[in-house]
C-alpha cells in the first residue's frame, strides 16, 4: 500500500505541534521576564519617590 | 522564590534539555532507518511509534496532575497547583498529537479519518475534560478557590485516563492493542518484529524524557507567572 504521503503528514503534525508548543513556552517566558523587569523598575521608582516625599515632612 | 532564582536555569535542566533533543533525534533516526517497513500498511505505520509514545506521555501527565491535586488537598501549597497546571498543559499537547496522528494513520488503514470507536471517543473525552479544566480555572478569580477546584477537578478528570487505556480491552473495537491481546475485529493490527519493539521502547523512553523536560520548563514558567502576579498586586496596593 502506498501510504508515504500520510506518513509525511503524520510527522509534520507531530513535530509541528511540538515545535509550536516549544515556541509558545519560549515566547511566554520572554514576555513574563519583560513584565517582571518593568514591574521591578516601577516598584523601585515608586519607593524612591516615597522616600523623597517623606524627607521634607521630617524637617 | 526570587525572580533571580527563577531566571537562572539549573545546570541539570540544561543537561536534560540537551539529552531530550538527542533522544528525540535518535528515536526519529530509528523510526526511519532501523525499524523495517510494515508489509501491509506501508510507510504510514512509522507514525505508530510516536503515536503510542505521545499517548503514553499524555496519560502520565494527566495522572501526575491528579496526584499533585491529591497532595494539594492534603497539604495546600501553591507549588502543587502550579505543577498540576503544567502537567495538564503537557498532557493536552501530547494527547492532541496522539489523537491527530492516530486519525492520519486511520485514513489509509481504516479508510476513514474518524469513527465512533470506544478508544477514539474516550481519548477525545479525556482531552476535552482537561481542556475544560484550563478554561474553568480561568473563570475563577480567587487563587485559593481556583487551586482547590483544580485539585478536585483533576482527580475526577483523571478517571478518564484508565477508561481510555482500558477501552480497547473492555469493549468491541477496531483499534489495535499494543500490549496484550486485542479484539479479533481490530483493523491495522500487526505482529511486531524485534527491531520494531526496540524502536517503540526507545521512542517511549525519548518522549518520556522530553515530557519531563517540558514539564520542568512549564513549572518554571508557572513560577515566573506567579511572581509577576505578586508584583502586579503589590504595585496596585502601592
Amino acid at each position: 500500500m502506498e501510504t508515504a504521503n500520510y506518513m509525511i503528514l503524520g510527522f509534520a503534525v507531530i513535530f509541528g505541534v511540538l515545535l509550536l508548543h516549544l515556541g509558545s513556552l519560549y515566547w511566554r517566558k520572554q514576555n513574563l521576564q519583560r513584565d517582571l523587569e518593568v514591574l521591578e523598575k516601577t516598584q523601585m521608582r515608586s519607593r524612591r519617590t516615597k522616600k523623597t516625599k517623606k524627607k521634607p515632612s521630617r524637617r | 522564590m526570587s525572580s533571580k532564582s527563577i531566571a537562572a536555569r539549573p545546570r541539570f535542566l540544561t543537561l536534560l534539555s540537551t539529552l531530550s533533543a538527542l533522544l528525540i533525534l535518535a528515536a526519529t533516526w530509528m523510526v526511519f532507518f532501523f525499524a523495517p517497513r510494515e508489509a501491509v500498511m506501508g510507510e504510514v505505520q512509522r507514525v505508530f511509534y510516536f503515536h503510542v509514545s505521545t499517548g503514553w506521555v499524555g496519560m502520565v501527565a494527566f495522572l501526575s496532575a491528579a496526584i499533585a491535586g491529591i497532595i494539594y488537598l492534603i497539604r495546600p501549597d501553591k507549588k502543587w497547583d502550579v505543577f498540576a497546571v503544567a502537567a495538564v498543559e503537557i498532557g493536552l499537547v501530547y494527547s492532541f498529537v496522539n489523537i491527530v496522528s492516530g486519525s492520519i494513520w486511520a485514513r489509509p488503514t481504516w479508510n476513514t479519518w474518524w469513527t465512533w470507536d470506544p478508544r477514539l471517543v474516550t481519548a477525545s473525552v479525556m482531552e476535552l475534560t482537561f481542556l475544560a479544566y484550563l478554561l474553568l480555572r480561568q473563570s475563577m478569580e480567587d487563587p485559593e478557590r481556583r487551586a482547590r477546584f483544580g485539585a478536585i477537578y483533576s482527580i475526577l478528570g483523571s478517571l478518564t485516563v484508565p477508561l481510555t487505556y482500558m477501552s480497547i480491552r473492555i469493549w468491541r473495537t477496531i483499534h489495535p492493542v499494543v500490549i496484550g491481546s486485542g479484539d479479533p475485529g481490530a483493523k491495522g493490527d500487526f505482529s511486531m518484529t524485534q527491531p520494531m519493539v526496540t524502536t517503540l521502547m526507545f521512542s517511549l523512553l525519548a518522549f518520556t524524557v522530553f515530557g519531563v523536560t517540558l514539564l520542568w520548563h512549564r513549572v518554571r514558567l508557572g513560577w515566573l507567572s506567579e511572581r509577576v502576579e505578586e508584583f502586579r498586586l503589590k504595585s496596585m496596593e502601592m
